[in-house]
C-alpha cells in the first residue's frame, strides 16, 4: 500500500493507493474522496462496549469504516482541524495518542482505551488516552504541526502540546516556575515527560484556539 | 504458583531501524534476552544489568546495559519477581531497592491521591458557600426597586385568601394610617401600597417592596386605629429593612447566585416569587421581628402615634389565647409575645416624652362598614 501525506503542515490529507486486496481503516467520517471502487465496511471501534468508551472518553468516533477495493484505487483520508498529520510504523510496540488523535491504521493495528490518571488530566491531556499497538502504519493528526523529541532523560511540555507518547515514558505535571511567574506569566501547568523514548507535540493547542474564538464572540 | 519466563514488552537498540521494536522477552539462567518483532535477538547478562522503574504506569521495568547502548523494557507484572528468582544474587539489592522504591512512590502517590480530593471536594464546599455569601452580602446593594418588583410580581401571583374590599370608608382608613407613618420611614423612595381582604383571620403580611395585604378579621379585631397602625408599622418596617429580600437571599442557589454577581436580578426576583407562594416570604427571624417591632414603635412615635397601642394589640391578642382561633394565623409568624410586649415597652421608656394624638378616623363607622360588607364591596 502506497500513502502519501500532502498538503503538510497546515492542512495534511493522506492519499491511500489500495492494491487489491489490501485494506486500510479509517476514523468515521475521515474519508474525503475515493475512488468508485471502493467499498466500505462500517463497524463497531473494537465491539460495543469498547467503542462507547472510546467514544466517550477518547473523544473518537464509535464507529470505523473499512476502505478496501478488488482493483487499484484511492482513498483520501484527512481530519477535521487545520494540521498536521503524521505516520508512524509499529513493530509490536505501542504508542499513547490523546483524545481525538487517532486518523487511521493498516489492518495489524489494534486500537484500545486505557486510564492516562489525574496527572494527564490536570495536564489538561484528558483522564483516557488511545493505546494503539501491534504491526503496520498508523496516522494521528493534530491542531498545527507536529514535531518529535527523542527524550532521553527529562524534557517539558506545556500543557495541551503533547500528542502522542511511547509507554517508556512517565507524565508528571506541574508548575512552570514559581507561582507567581506560573500563573502571570502565562505558562501555568507544565508537563514534565521523564524516561526513554519518543513523544510526538502539536506546534497549537485547541485551548488556544478557544480562547482566541471565545474573544471574539 | 508457577509464573511463565516468557513475557512481552520491548527493546530499545540503535541496531534496530527507528532504534526499538516490541519483543517477546525470555528469562534463561544467565540472562535476559529478547527477540524483537524485527527478527533481531538482544541479551543482557544478568550481572551486567542495571534495573530501573518508569514509563507512563509507573510499573515498567528497564533493564539497560552498563555503557546504556541498549535497554530491554517490559511491564508484565511477573516479571520483577521471575527476574528476581532466575539471576538470584545478580539482582536481588537492585530488585530489593526498586521494590523499596515501588512502594514508598505508591504511598506517595495515594497520599496526593486523597490528598488532592480531599482538598479538591473542600474547596468546592469553600467555593459554593463563598459564593453565596458573596451573592447574599451584594443584595444589600440592590436597589429598592428589585424589592419593588419582587413584592408586585408576589402579589399578582398569589391567593391573597379572599376578595379585596373596597368599601370608600374601610380603605380611606387605612389609607390615612399608612398616610400618617410613610413620612417616618427611614428608607425613603419606599412606596406603601395596602390591599384589604375580606377574610376571618386576624392577619396582615408585607411583602418586598412595600406591598402589603390587611386582612379585615385583624381590622375587626383593633378596638381603635391607633392598635392597626401598630400592626402596620410593624409590617411596613418589614419592607424599610428589606427583610424579604433578606430572605430571598438565605435561599439563593448556585446559579441564582452567580447569575446576581454577574448583575442579572431575574433570578432573584423568581426566588422571591416562589418563596411569597410557598409562604415562606412573610415568615421571618426572632431577630427580624424584634427589629421589625423597634424601627414599627419608632416609626408610631416619630409620626405621633402611642406605641403602646402595638404592645396592647399584642396583649389582647395574648388574652383572647386559644378563644381567637382566627389571631393563630398572625401569632404563628410572630412568636413570643410577651416577650415582644416587654421589649416594646421597654423601649417606650427610652423614647423623650411626646403628646400622642389619636388618629382622625371614626372608627365606630368604620367597624360598621367592616360587619356590614357585601361581595365586592
Amino acid at each position: 500500500m502506497e500513502v502519501i501525506t500532502r498538503n503538510r503542515p497546515s492542512f495534511a490529507n493522506v492519499l491511500v493507493k489500495l492494491k487489491p486486496g489490501e485494506k486500510i481503516i479509517a476514523e468515521a467520517d475521515a474519508m474525503a474522496s475515493m475512488s468508485a471502487s471502493v467499498e466500505i465496511r462500517t463497524r463497531w471501534n473494537g465491539g460495543i462496549f469498547k467503542a462507547i468508551l472510546k467514544r466517550v472518553f477518547g473523544g473518537e468516533s464509535m464507529f470505523v469504516n473499512e476502505f478496501s477495493s478488488d482493483q487499484p484505487a484511492e482513498v483520501v483520508i484527512t481530519q477535521g482541524l487545520p494540521g498536521d498529520i503524521e505516520c508512524i510504523e509499529l513493530k509490536g510496540t505501542t504508542l499513547y495518542l490523546q483524545p481525538g488523535a487517532y486518523i487511521a491504521s493498516e489492518p495489524g493495528v489494534n486500537l484500545g482505551i486505557g486510564w492516562a490518571g489525574f496527572k494527564s488530566f490536570i495536564g489538561g491531556e484528558g483522564l483516557f488516552r488511545l493505546k494503539i499497538s501491534g504491526t503496520g502504519r498508523c496516522w494521528f493528526g493534530a491542531y498545527g504541526g507536529i514535531f518529535e523529541r527523542e527524550v532521553t532523560d527529562e524534557y517539558i511540555v506545556d500543557t495541551g502540546h503533547l500528542v502522542a507518547y511511547e509507554p517508556t515514558i512517565h507524565l508528571r505535571v506541574g508548575l512552570a516556575g514559581g507561582i507567581f511567574s506560573s500563573f502571570f506569566g502565562g505558562e501555568g501547568l507544565i508537563t514534565r515527560v521523564r524516561g526513554t523514548g519518543k513523544i510526538y507535540l502539536q506546534s497549537r493547542n485547541y485551548s488556544g484556539l478557544t480562547a482566541w474564538v471565545n474573544a471574539h464572540i | 504458583m508457577y509464573e511463565p519466563l516468557h513475557f512481552s514488552g520491548g527493546v530499545f537498540s540503535a541496531q534496530i531501524d527507528g532504534g526499538r521494536a516490541g519483543a517477546e522477552i525470555e528469562l534463561d539462567t544467565t540472562s535476559i534476552v529478547a527477540r524483537a518483532s524485527t527478527g533481531q535477538t538482544f541479551s543482557i547478562p544478568f550481572r551486567d544489568c542495571n534495573l530501573d522503574l518508569g514509563g507512563s504506569s509507573g510499573r515498567m521495568v528497564f533493564c539497560r546495559t552498563s555503557d546504556r547502548t541498549m535497554t530491554i523494557f517490559c511491564e508484565d507484572r511477573p516479571f520483577l519477581a521471575a527476574l528476581e528468582r532466575e539471576a538470584r544474587s545478580d539482582l536481588s539489592e537492585q530488585i530489593t531497592s526498586l521494590r523499596a522504591r515501588r512502594s514508598s512512590e505508591r504511598w506517595k502517590s495515594q497520599f496526593f491521591l486523597w490528598f488532592g480530593g480531599v482538598a479538591a471536594i473542600l474547596l468546592l464546599i469553600g467555593s459554593y458557600y463563598g459564593l453565596i455569601a458573596l451573592a447574599k452580602l451584594s443584595t444589600r446593594a440592590l436597589p429598592v426597586s428589585v424589592d419593588e418588583k419582587i413584592g408586585k410580581l408576589a402579589l399578582d401571583s398569589i391567593d391573597l385568601g379572599g376578595p379585596v374590599v373596597r368599601d370608600k370608608v374601610v380603605v380611606k382608613a387605612v389609607d390615612e394610617i399608612i398616610k400618617t407613618l410613610e413620612p417616618h420611614s427611614e428608607l425613603k423612595g419606599l412606596t406603601f401600597e395596602v390591599r384589604i381582604i375580606d377574610s376571618p383571620e386576624v392577619n396582615a403580611y408585607c411583602l418586598p417592596g412595600g406591598k402589603m395585604v390587611v386582612c379585615t378579621g385583624l381590622l375587626k379585631k383593633a378596638k381603635d386605629p391607633e392598635q392597626v397602625a401598630g400592626i402596620l408599622s410593624h409590617e411596613m418596617a418589614h419592607a424599610i429593612r428589606r427583610h424579604g429580600l433578606q430572605r430571598v437571599a438565605e435561599s439563593l442557589g448556585l446559579i441564582a447566585a452567580v447569575e446576581l454577581l454577574i448583575g442579572d436580578v431575574g433570578g432573584l426576583v423568581a426566588i422571591g416569587v416562589e418563596l411569597t407562594k410557598q409562604g415562606t416570604l412573610t415568615s421571618f427571624s426572632r431577630a427580624a421581628e424584634t427589629e421589625a417591632d423597634i424601627v414599627g414603635a419608632t416609626m408610631m412615635h416619630d409620626a405621633g402615634i402611642d406605641p403602646r397601642e402595638l404592645a396592647k394589640f399584642f396583649e389582647l391578642l395574648r388574652d383572647e389565647g386559644n378563644n381567637a382561633p382566627g389571631a393563630i394565623a398572625w401569632l404563628s409568624t410572630h412568636p413570643q409575645h410577651d416577650v415582644r410586649i416587654t421589649t416594646i415597652r421597654g423601649l417606650l421608656a427610652k423614647f423623650p416624652p411626646k403628646a400622642y394624638r389619636a388618629l382622625e378616623i371614626d372608627w365606630p363607622e368604620v367597624q360598621k362598614h367592616l360587619a356590614n360588607l357585601n361581595a365586592g364591596d
